[in-house]
């Protein structure tokens, strides 16, 4: 079983949230590389909720928001594969 | 086929042959993914909110797996520099005792890192310091003493893998430093104790390790006792100065945070000071109260909250004050100079402040000190 990896984001303030991360996976085509993850809530309908941001392995001070529909459904296909 | 029908035919296959068909199947060549991490998590229902970012981020930390491309260790190359088999042993001891959230700055640094040979002598006796080795994180290299190295680049190696510099900025382990206007230089009592006392804690078995910045360890083991270790160990791995400060204040106010974190730099810098006026004793001796007082007053405010929420029962809360103040110095030699630190009073003092106080609450929400880099 792989051990559970988190993603975690300081803000200004110096507070730290941690996120469990799900998948993590680079489009050659966009050449951007994507983090999807959770903070283990769960919505009223009780599905856990569930983000994705594009980062940089070289710059440790962003995290971007994904923009194009065709990422989005890729992120989508990594979800349901885990899914199955 | 009549002649029109051939002429639109013809006219169809030159449109065919002028198709740039290459671009047509590299836009219908399915997406090549690679992938560096899929949770073994059971996930049945989800809901992807793509409107979600988080926000203010100062620093985002990932695991070794998700930036591989600067990850990878090469342990060949490691080892077959000068100093390798020290670089080598201190990255598998990180690797195995520290959380891969942990090392990011390890990882960025560590295959680039240089170590290379100096004779501080001369520096020493012009600057009138006593340095035996350091490390540039602008750089990113360790100068050690070739003739003695083993004594200091473990204590420098920690340096390596706390620190990223970044816009004109050092951060540290817990300090920050710049030769930017409006930005102080502090935490560096913290962070060389705390360097220290991590150098000790993972590498103490080689006796030569220890002994240095006996002063800084003290305090920063005793702050370890109210942060707690593996917070401590992650905040100081993040050289997450700020993150230090956040905790702090959940039991003390930040100017009482900001003169503990200053008091200790000014003893760092003149504590071993030989020659003094009596104000300049008399100004040492201060601090040393403020910062004892500091690390006595906040353990205690942790402790009561432990016991008002049952956390704690009155036999735990003494024997835990007991042993935090067993240790603390009543007094402190350096060179000649022997200065009195922890008095009856300051314990009496301290206790009945917090015991007599209605309500302990700190407020947490109070103004980040203008001091210390928000934007990073």
């Amino acid at each position: 079983m792989n051990e559970t990896k988190f993603l975690k984001v300081t803000d200004d303030f110096g507070k730290e949230i941690t996120y469990e991360i799900i998948c993590a996976f680079k489009l050659e085509k966009t050449g951007k590389n994507y983090v999807v993850y959770t903070d283990n809530t769960n919505d009223e309908a009780g599905n856990l909720n569930v983000f994705a941001s594009i980062y940089y392995p070289q710059d440790n001070s962003k995290l971007d928001s994904i923009e194009t529909e065709e990422e989005w459904q890729e992120v989508e296909k990594r979800l349901k594969e885990i899914q199955q | 086929m009549d002649h029109k029908e051939k002429l639109e035919l013809n006219d169809i296959l030159i449109q065919l042959e002028q198709i740039d068909y290459i671009s047509i199947i590299r836009m219908l060549s399915p997406i090549i993914f690679i992938t560096y991490y899929t949770t073994s998590k059971v996930i049945d229902r989800y809901e992807l909110h793509k409107d979600f970012k988080p926000k203010n981020i100062s620093r985002v930390s990932l695991p070794p797996e998700l930036i591989q491309e600067y990850s990878s260790i090469d342990i060949e190359k490691l080892a077959s520099q000068r100093f390798g088999e020290a670089v080598v042993e201190f990255a598998k001891l990180i690797i195995t005792k520290f959380p891969s959230k942990d090392l990011t700055n390890f990882y960025n640094n560590l295959n680039e890192l240089k170590v290379v040979p100096k004779k501080f002598g001369l520096q020493n006796f012009v600057m009138k310091t006593n340095i035996a080795a350091n490390y540039s994180s602008k750089n990113n290299q360790i100068q050690v003493d070739g003739d003695n190295y083993t004594s200091t680049i473990y204590h420098e190696l920690f340096h390596m893998a706390s620190s990223v510099y970044k816009d004109g900025v050092r951060y540290s382990g817990f300090r920050q430093s710049s030769l930017k206007p409006g930005i102080a230089d502090l935490g560096k009592a913290l962070n060389e104790g705390y360097t220290q006392l991590l150098t000790e804690r993972y590498f103490g078995y080689k006796e030569e390790v220890r002994g240095t910045y006996k002063f800084e360890v003290h305090i920063t083991n005793k702050l370890e006792k109210i942060v707690g270790q593996e917070k401590m160990e992650s905040l100081y791995l993040n050289a997450n100065l700020l993150g230090l400060i956040s905790e702090l204040k959940g039991y003390a106010s930040e100017d009482e945070i900001m003169k503990f974190i200053s008091g200790t730099d000014f003893l760092i810098e003149h504590l071993n000071d030989k020659r003094l006026f009596p104000f300049e004793k008399e100004m040492i001796t201060s601090s040393l109260k403020n910062v004892i007082e500091f690390l006595f007053r906040t353990y205690i405010v942790k402790l009561k909250r432990q016991l008002d929420i049952g956390a704690l029962d009155m036999n735990k809360f003494i024997n835990n004050l007991a042993t935090f103040i067993w240790p603390l110095e009543i007094s402190l030699k350096c060179g000649k100079h022997r200065y009195e630190i922890l008095t009856l009073e300051i314990l009496h003092e301290s206790l009945r402040t917090i015991f007599d106080a209605p309500d302990l609450t700190v407020n947490a929400s109070e103004t980040t000190n203008e001091y210390i880099l928000k934007d990073r």
